[in-house]
């Protein structure tokens, strides 16, 4: 009960996160189902849980890795400029392969520390400095480009 | 001293609020001597909050009951096979589905509701609700609900009244009002219309582990659940009293 209630409160930031991958194919709420299918079944687990946010986020990523979603490398950006909103956030971050894409939200959006983004994602600390940099830096000049677009148009 | 380039690593440290003092004015010294690459860091920053900003609502939005299920490990199909045995049968058969299908709830159901309603949004502090004008909101779940929201005054037992949100629930609509004592406990009121029964029942303590209590009571219009993770249980009682006392006059 009290691990399920702890996982309950965290739902609104997995269907966030979810949100924000932005993948194409698998609808985000059918991302985080899977994931607390899952938790569900791994419940004791979650009670040996130093980090329950780091547990769920990394069963989320294992399921978004094993969805075709999450295999894509380089998913092509929807060439629809104009569009505004989340479309353009969906698009940019589309732009980027699936592990930076993680990388950036779990940083931006949850805030997490280096540390606990390598553990969620199983990779060397080093790995989440350099694509993190890599993933601003591609965002950046994608959104920059977009605006250039809007002001010559 | 001057750094003599600017570390990448600690440009991003820099950008999520995550160097030290020292390394933080040495690179701010590093950034101030270079516009191009403060420029660069200006952006990055802009970029967590464009994004931060895009998706905050997600936060809002009421979490689907599939999800809570899932959680709960109601597989899909089970449900489904239920509901079209409960279509097809009739008087016997449905005793009967139920008894295959439905395990025996120590709890209610109205009780796993609201103590999953409140786990998930009392612990919001920015946004435990929805962010309209109280009578505006009460007025907006009466018409969602098709039924009278009030929220009872809790004043005497030390509670303010904080608003309420909208959930889904199995067959309807369900509503969750917020209240705050001084210390910021949260106890939570909720609304299930579509656990309402022909026979009132009394007013009736389930208790949840790891403090989670729940007091709740049904009329032939809704259910009721008033529940706190903070509360002792006499504390609550006292609340669940009022509240009760309010709504059934």
């Amino acid at each position: 009960m009290e691990g399920q209630q702890r996982i309950a409160a965290l739902i609104p930031h997995l269907r966030r996160y979810a949100r924000a991958l932005a993948t194409s194919g698998a609808a985000p709420d059918e991302l985080v189902r899977a994931t607390l299918e899952r938790a569900a079944q791994e419940l004791q687990l979650a009670h040996a849980q130093a980090d329950l946010r780091v547990w769920l986020f990394s069963i989320l990523h294992e399921t978004y890795v094993a969805s075709a979603a999450g295999r894509d490398v380089e998913a092509a950006a929807a060439p629809d400029a104009g569009a505004t909103g989340a479309a353009a956030f969906e698009r940019a971050i589309g732009t980027l392969p699936p592990l930076q894409r993680e990388i950036f939200l779990l940083v931006t959006l949850e805030d997490m520390s280096y540390e606990q983004v390598a553990k969620t994602l199983d990779i060397p600390i080093g790995t989440v400095m350099s694509r993190l940099s890599r993933a601003r830096e591609k965002l950046r000049l994608v959104l920059m480009n977009e605006a250039r677009l809007r002001q010559v148009k | 001293m001057s750094p003599a380039r600017l570390g990448e690593a600690d440009l991003q440290a820099y950008i999520d609020g995550r160097l030290d003092a020292v390394r933080r004015a040495a690179l701010e010294r590093w950034l101030a001597a270079h516009p191009d690459d403060a420029a660069r860091a200006a952006a990055y920053r802009l970029l967590g909050e464009r994004w931060r900003a895009a998706y905050a609502p997600v936060l809002e939005e009421p979490v689907p009951a599939a999800l809570l299920d899932a959680l709960e490990g109601k597989p899909r199909a089970r449900r489904a096979l239920l509901r079209a045995a409960i279509a097809v049968a009739a008087g016997a058969l449905i005793a009967l589905a139920a008894s295959l299908y439905l395990s025996p709830a120590p709890a209610p159901e109205i009780v796993n509701r609201a103590a999953m309603a409140h786990a998930v949004y009392a612990t919001e502090v920015q946004h435990p609700v929805e962010p309209r004008p109280h009578d505006e909101i009460l007025d907006w779940l009466s018409a969602r609900l098709h039924m009278s929201v009030q929220a009872p005054d809790l004043h005497a037992a030390g509670f303010t009244f904080l608003g309420g949100r909208l959930l889904p629930g199995e067959a309807a609509a369900a509503a969750l009002l917020m209240y705050e004592g001084q210390n910021g406990q949260r106890v939570t009121l909720y609304w299930g219309p579509e656990f309402r029964q022909a026979r009132e029942t009394a007013l009736l303590y389930a208790p949840g582990e790891h403090g989670m209590r729940v007091y709740y009571w049904l009329d032939d219009e809704c259910g009721y659940a008033v529940a706190s993770a903070e509360l002792s249980q006499q504390e609550l009682l006292a609340v669940a009293v009022m509240a009760h006392e309010q709504l059934e006059k």
